[in-house]
């Protein structure tokens, strides 16, 4: 049976994919920081599933003594786990945001990551993913300090695919364009956006498909491989956002 | 902190594992760990198919260093041994002296505290009992580290509610207490052989009709079913029978050694490797080939007549190491369901049909009749199972697999079927009503969960 560890799935892309993933079955946990929001969700799911398992576990992944404990009641309550994706993520304006958006968007992501890579080398086998972003690809006007973060993970990522590669431990990074979720804002129409429950669909086919790096939707490439290959002169002139 | 696996492979868990030596070391154990705030799972020899002897997060007591047969009466045909000893290290002590464990499973590497555990039952579950029956006391360690005897017949002296018995240990899962040996009457072979037939049968009802004539005829009966072909439920009926004392083979392969099948079978493949070469044939149209083909040589040959050791007829596997990696690096599952008679042909029926539509196949299908036993096991009733091995799978696969088995419930739910908890990981069957809460699994909390929601033999 297969068991997936949802962390930072309260809401957004992390909710869609407990909704995919409970819909072919899999048992899933779900952690997010906020109890009573964690409590709605699971019960929301749950009676959407009644014959699937799903938990809920507390965990706020900026907070990192609660990191380990956390996912290790979740891991109880759950029985095993065969994957492991970290959702969580911030957006924030302004300098005054980069403390946090590094807490949640990178450091949260090591400390459960490491914990997840712990378990899966003991198994022999597993996989471990993290939602990342287009914007980490290329320095970007939009964000910088977001898309830092993204960078960060991204690279972090990488290393530890190489780090895990003996050992038969995959690892995942996502990589999303748009996504209408809370984070894009209250922009309905955008139109290369997708719906969080299509970026979820997205992202499990590639998770199965064992997929180091896989963009959501896959025409992301593209448009990312463009911008990664742009001399500095022209995208500086450009300037996406 | 130690990662263990369930023996289908698809089930594993981290836990803390100790490995006792002796009752008193289980004892001290058992403190440690509730001191550490751990709950506590027994294991064996690991061979439950699922997540029964797995602990995420606890304790484990790997009992496997209790491995010492402690007394062999060779007149009485009663042995004490302790609760790591395997059921193989138990009959190649035993059988020189004329005697066989009346009860034994598909495997010889099961425990004898994981039989008693279980409540396990062999392919003469009618005529002999589940192994419970035959179990005349045991040692336990219970919950607060207290070692008692328990022992058949004789009453505890407090009447107190919470004394225990023999039965309220058999088939408990462990959640009762630690058994730490396990004194268990034998029963007397005249042969290192036995006397076997398989016969074709051609339909699923001939199949019933045969498991009934066995099971009141012979020793030993047990059906190999084809779950892919044309008529789903013709199969081959196994049946088996002492040899009596006067026969010509009396006394013969009468030790460990005339029982042990040669190292490579059908004398090329090495065993070990034998697995590699099954491979193949565990895709759709592999199993349908192998499937009718072991029909049409059953059928071809009618009824075949041979004699076979007892090991051999009960362990074949066992002799074929590495066989379940046929199944691929996502492991396999055996779902068996336990159905009263009258309904089970009907839901055997509905479930080999709900196979053949879903998609995913069955590489092995076994039938046997089963009666109702005394103890805590949640399986045994006047009917039949029908067990169906499926490989776990990944992707659509296991998508598709899932699906299925949630149909097989719901067939199973209609018809009053029980769930066995030393093959189940993926249906919630009943749990033992006395239990101390030190003692807990995986499985056991997944199908807490599962009676929690209301949804008693579902899936969870
Ligand atoms: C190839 C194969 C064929 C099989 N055929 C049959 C069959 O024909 N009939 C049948 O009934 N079963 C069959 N089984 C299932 C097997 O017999 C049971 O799962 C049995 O319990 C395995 O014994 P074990 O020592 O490996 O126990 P484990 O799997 O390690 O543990 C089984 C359960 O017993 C508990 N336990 C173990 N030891 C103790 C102890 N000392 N005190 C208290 N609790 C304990 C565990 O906590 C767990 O709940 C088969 C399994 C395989 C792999
Ligand atoms: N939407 C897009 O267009 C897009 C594009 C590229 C990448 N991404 C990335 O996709 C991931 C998911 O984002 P989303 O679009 O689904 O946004 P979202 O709807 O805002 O969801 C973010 C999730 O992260 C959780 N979270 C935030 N801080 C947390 C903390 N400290 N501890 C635990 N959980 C925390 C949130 O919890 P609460 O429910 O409690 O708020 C929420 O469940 C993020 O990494 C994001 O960067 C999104």
């Amino acid at each position: 049976m297969k068991h997936v560890v949802l962390v930072g799935a309260t809401d957004g892309i992390g909710k869609a994919l407990a909704r995919v993933y409970l819909d072919r079955s899999w048992r899933v946990a779900l952690l997010g920081r906020d109890e009573g929001k964690v409590d709605a969700v699971v019960g929301e799911l749950g009676s959407e599933f009644p014959s699937e398992t799903i938990v809920g576990g507390v965990l706020d992944v900026a907070r990192d003594g609660d990191v380990v404990p956390s996912l290790e009641r979740a891991l109880a309550a759950l029985g095993q786990m065969d994957l492991l994706v970290y959702c969580a993520g911030v957006m924030e304006a302004g300098v005054s945001g980069t403390r946090r958006m590094v807490d949640v968007n990178f450091i949260g992501a090591v400390h459960v990551l490491s914990w997840g890579a712990d378990y899966f080398v003991e198994a022999g086998k597993g996989r471990l993913a993290a939602i990342g972003s287009v914007a980490g690809d290329r320095g970007r006007k939009g964000n910088p300090i977001y898309g830092a973060t993204k960078a960060a993970l991204h690279q972090y990522l990488e290393g530890l695919r190489h780090a895990l590669h003996g050992a038969g431990v995959g690892v995942s990074v996502i990589k999303p364009g748009w996504v209408r979720t809370r984070m894009l804002g209250d922009v309905p129409g955008f139109p290369p956006s997708i719906a969080a429950s299509k970026a979820a669909e997205i992202i499990v086919r590639g998770l199965d498909r064992g997929r180091d790096v896989f963009y959501v939707p896959g025409w992301w490439w593209v448009v990312s491989s463009a911008l990664r290959l742009m001399p500095r002169p022209l995208f500086k002139r450009i300037a996406p956002p | 902190m130690e990662m263990l696996t369930g023996w289908g492979m698809a089930n594993r868990a981290r836990s803390t594992v100790y490995r006792p030596l002796n009752a008193e070391e289980v004892a001290a154990s058992i403190t440690e760990a509730v001191e550490k705030g751990l709950s506590v799972a027994a294991r064996g020899g690991g061979l439950s198919y699922g997540d029964a002897a797995l602990n995420q997060g606890g304790a484990v007591l790997d009992l496997r260093g209790l491995n010492r047969i402690l007394e062999l009466d060779p007149h009485r045909g009663v042995v004490r041994a302790e609760a790591g000893v395997t059921i193989e290290a138990l009959w190649a002590s035993a059988l020189p002296h004329g005697w066989w464990p009346a009860v034994v499973p598909g495997t010889m590497k099961a425990t004898l505290g994981g039989c008693v555990a279980m409540n396990v039952h062999g392919k003469n579950h009618v005529g002999a009992g589940a192994v419970g029956r035959w179990v005349q006391g045991l040692g336990l360690v219970t919950g607060n580290g207290e070692e008692r005897r328990l022992d058949r017949g004789v009453v505890a002296e407090d009447s107190d509610v919470w004394s225990l018995g023999v039965d309220d240990v058999v088939g408990a899962q462990g959640l009762t207490g630690t058994i730490t040996d396990v004194t268990l009457s034998l029963r007397r072979v005249h042969s290192g052989f036995l006397d076997v037939e398989g016969r074709p049968t051609s339909s699923l009802e001939e199949t019933f009709e045969a498991l009934d004539r066995g099971a009141r005829e012979a020793d030993y009966v047990v059906a190999w079913i084809d779950c892919t072909g044309s008529k789903p439920g013709r199969g081959v009926i196994h049946s088996a029978w002492y040899l009596p004392p006067d026969h010509q083979l009396s006394g013969q392969a009468m030790d460990a050694e005339a029982q042990r099948l040669p190292s490579r079978l059908a004398g090329v493949l090495p065993r070990r490797h034998a697995w590699m070469a099954l491979r193949p044939l565990t895709n759709g149209p592999g199993i349908r080939t192998l499937n009718a083909g072991k029909y049409v040589t059953a059928r071809a040959g009618g009824v075949r007549r041979y004699r076979q050791t007892h090991a051999a007829f009960h362990f074949l596997l066992d002799y074929m190491p590495g066989w379940k990696r046929a199944y691929g690096a996502d492991g396999l599952l055996q779902y068996q369901l336990f159905v009263p008679g009258d309904a089970a042909r009907d839901a055997f029926a509905a479930v080999l049909a709900q196979q053949r539509s879903s998609g995913v196949r069955s590489f092995l299908g076994v039938m046997k009749r089963h009666t109702p036993e005394e103890g805590a096991a949640g399986y045994p009733l006047d009917g039949y199972s029908l067990a169906l091995d499926f490989a776990v799978g990944r992707g659509e696969h296991y998508v598709r697999l899932m699906r299925l088995l949630r149909s097989l419930d719901q067939i199973g739910r209609d018809h009053g079927a029980r769930v066995y908890a030393a093959k189940d990981a993926v249906s919630v069957g009943r749990l033992p009503g006395r239990r101390d809460r030190v003692f807990s699994s995986n499985l056991v909390r997944r199908w807490e969960r599962g009676a929690h929601r209301g949804v008693p033999g579902s899936r969870s």
